[in-house]
């Protein structure tokens, strides 16, 4: 059974207008995925594409507009079976409230490990299992830096015990020697407790090093998904291989941004919805709908291009 | 063992209990205050009775009576002392009710802002500001008599409507402070990350954003005691508060409107100073409290 299953997941935002009636902004249109357990899925994309939204439906902040989420083949609300790592530690936890009082509330709220000893010692072990010392139990988060307040949150998530953690761009807001830290922190953590991971980032190296499967969004929309590392070595859809070749890397310049900017998800372009940005479109890109459909070593792509080979660079 | 990590009892070893940097002006108004609060507190106790007739009609004051006497032969430190003491009881506890009301609703509309919950409460208070707190007080007095008036089985003396009015009239000040801390709180990521790990609703707005709100609404209830001991001294000058026999800082003055010409400027000078003192004392130290938050919150 797959620890997350989302099928034809659609979130549409309905804002008010003053004339001409509603208009709704399609955040997440028809996506599809699966995260076998202990697996990470990196959900990748520019800023606005729709993936916070898709962690926020996962861990049910925001009920889908369409399509269903099961987690561990249960559809319902399980506050204890997934559980979410946002971008900001300094936002996450309450600036007037201690960590033990961060670590010891969820243990409090679903009843787990009663008595005063017993929550003191389950506090101690989720310190340790995220590398932190008892020094910090009574520190506020004003006091404590980011690297060490995300392993907080971290732990935070852990102690309900959950099988599935969906990270939020975790490491966006640290420092770049500490994101290796914290990178290694949740591949240990994965390995010792048998987690999975739904990742959502714009850091494609962070994804690189944390994921097995990868899925590219664009415009509320998967592109292309597949194993990490075929998609990453050989990516086959054109916004793909933009948004990976414009990473610098060492001995590399970084490629010439996409042309124009990213569509407005209130009206989305019809046919293919990256052919306005697309170097490889053909009319007929703005009139079909592209399905996702399998290509050769079991990736899935949307683009009418597929079958073409790679244009020469 | 490496040893270059700041144990925390050394941390807390080097911040000494000093005194807290402020204006003058807070210090003006802190003098202003802790004058005030001796007189409330402690001035009672010191004079005495109130009600005693020493004899002396419209003394000036001096070694024997420290604030004179009334035209009832009455001394007037003691009158003062007790009126203060009666006044800030009731602006206290007119703010005290003012803030049970208001920090729950403004909380309420603060954690559902833009939607109906907010609309419902938000709307209710402007009905109840748009009402100026004279003009309501007039009429609920007018209606109800300046004595004690019973409803059902509750009896309501005139200084429990005065804490009342004065409460209502501040909900809607108290609610809007809190509701927009409330606002800036609930985008805070705790609230979502609570909220996943299965923290009830009201326990996220009741023992989490609370403890954020607070500090502001407070300072502001602060700033407010001031204008109550003023409203409660208009309304008592008016006839509309306090009643006698029981002193007041405003009906101390309202008897002694009609003995000024007589050449007792005491009767009235006095008392108005304490009112005085008392309303810039607690807008002084309040704006101080204010600056200290702001500081606090910078840091």
């Amino acid at each position: 059974m797959s620890a997350v299953r989302a099928e034809d997941l659609r979130k549409h935002y309905r804002i008010r207008s003053g004339r001409g009636g509603d208009r709704v902004v399609h955040a997440v249109d028809g996506v599809s995925f699966e995260v076998p357990a202990g697996r990470t899925l990196a959900i990748i994309g520019e800023s606005g594409c729709g993936k916070s939204t898709i962690a926020r439906m996962l861990v049910r902040l925001t009920e889908p507009t369409g399509g269903r989420i099961l987690v561990h083949g249960r559809d319902g609300v399980d506050r204890r079976a997934i559980q979410l790592v946002s971008q900001n530690p300094w936002s996450a936890l309450n600036r007037r409230k201690s960590i033990r009082h961060a670590l010891e509330q969820p243990l409090a709220v679903h009843g787990l490990h009663p008595g005063r000893a017993a929550r003191a010692a389950r506090v101690r072990e989720l310190l340790g299992l995220v590398g932190l010392d008892e020094a910090y139990l009574d520190r506020r988060p004003g006091g404590v830096s980011g690297g060490e307040l995300q392993r907080v949150t971290v732990a935070r998530a852990l102690a309900v015990e959950p099988k599935v953690l969906v990270l939020d761009e975790p490491t966006a807001s640290l420092d770049v020697s500490v994101k290796a830290l914290l990178v290694n922190l949740l591949l240990d953590l994965k390995q010792r407790l048998g987690l999975s991971y739904v990742l959502i980032t714009h850091e494609i190296d962070i994804a690189r090093h944390l994921a097995d499967d990868v899925a590219v969004m664009y415009l509320g929309r998967f592109v292309e998904t597949g194993e990490a590392e075929r998609v990453f070595d050989a990516p086959r859809h054109p916004y793909t291989r933009a948004l990976l070749a414009a990473v610098p890397a060492p001995g590399r310049e970084p490629a010439e941004p996409l042309p124009g900017e990213v569509p407005s998800a209130v009206a989305p372009p019809p046919g293919c919805r990256f052919h306005t940005r697309c170097p490889l479109a053909l009319d007929a890109c703005a009139r079909a709908v592209p399905a996702l459909e399998p290509v050769a070593d079991g990736r899935l792509l949307a683009c009418l291009r597929a079958d073409e080979p790679p244009s020469p660079r | 063992m490496v040893m270059t990590r700041v144990l925390p009892g050394a941390r807390a070893a080097r911040r000494r209990p000093r005194l807290p940097r402020m204006s003058a002006l807070t210090w003006i108004g802190l003098v202003l205050l802790l004058l005030f609060l001796l007189l409330a507190v402690a001035g009672p106790i010191i004079a005495g009775d109130s009600t005693v007739r020493t004899g002396d009609t419209l003394a000036a004051p001096g070694a024997g009576h420290l604030f004179g006497t009334d035209h009832l032969q009455r001394d007037l430190f003691a009158r003062t002392a007790e009126g203060a003491r009666v006044s800030l009881l009731v602006a206290v506890a007119g703010v005290g009710f003012g803030l049970v009301v208001a920090v729950p609703a403004g909380l309420v509309a603060g954690y559902y802002g833009g939607r109906w919950p907010d609309d419902v409460i938000m709307r209710i208070l402007e009905a109840l500001q748009a009402l100026p707190l004279f003009v309501f007080a007039l009429f609920v007095i007018g209606v109800t008599g300046t004595g004690d008036s019973e409803i059902g089985p509750v009896t309501l003396t005139s200084t429990a409507k005065v804490v009342l009015l004065l409460g209502v009239g501040f909900i809607p000040y108290f609610a809007r402070v809190t509701r927009s801390a409330t606002l800036v709180e609930v985008q805070e990521d705790y609230v979502n990350a609570l909220r996943v790990i299965g923290v009830p609703r009201w326990r996220v707005v009741g023992g989490e954003i609370l403890v954020n709100v607070l500090p502001p609404v407070l300072v502001q209830a602060f700033l407010w005691v001031g204008v109550a001991v003023f409203a409660e001294s208009a309304l008592s000058f008016l006839g509309l508060g306090i009643q006698p026999p029981q002193p007041s800082l405003g009906n101390i003055l309202g008897d002694a409107t009609g003995y000024m010409l007589l050449g007792a400027w005491w009767y009235s000078i006095i008392p108005g100073l304490v009112i005085l003192a008392a309303t810039i004392g607690f807008n002084l130290v309040g704006d101080g409290l204010g600056d200290a938050l702001d500081a606090d919150a910078r840091r």
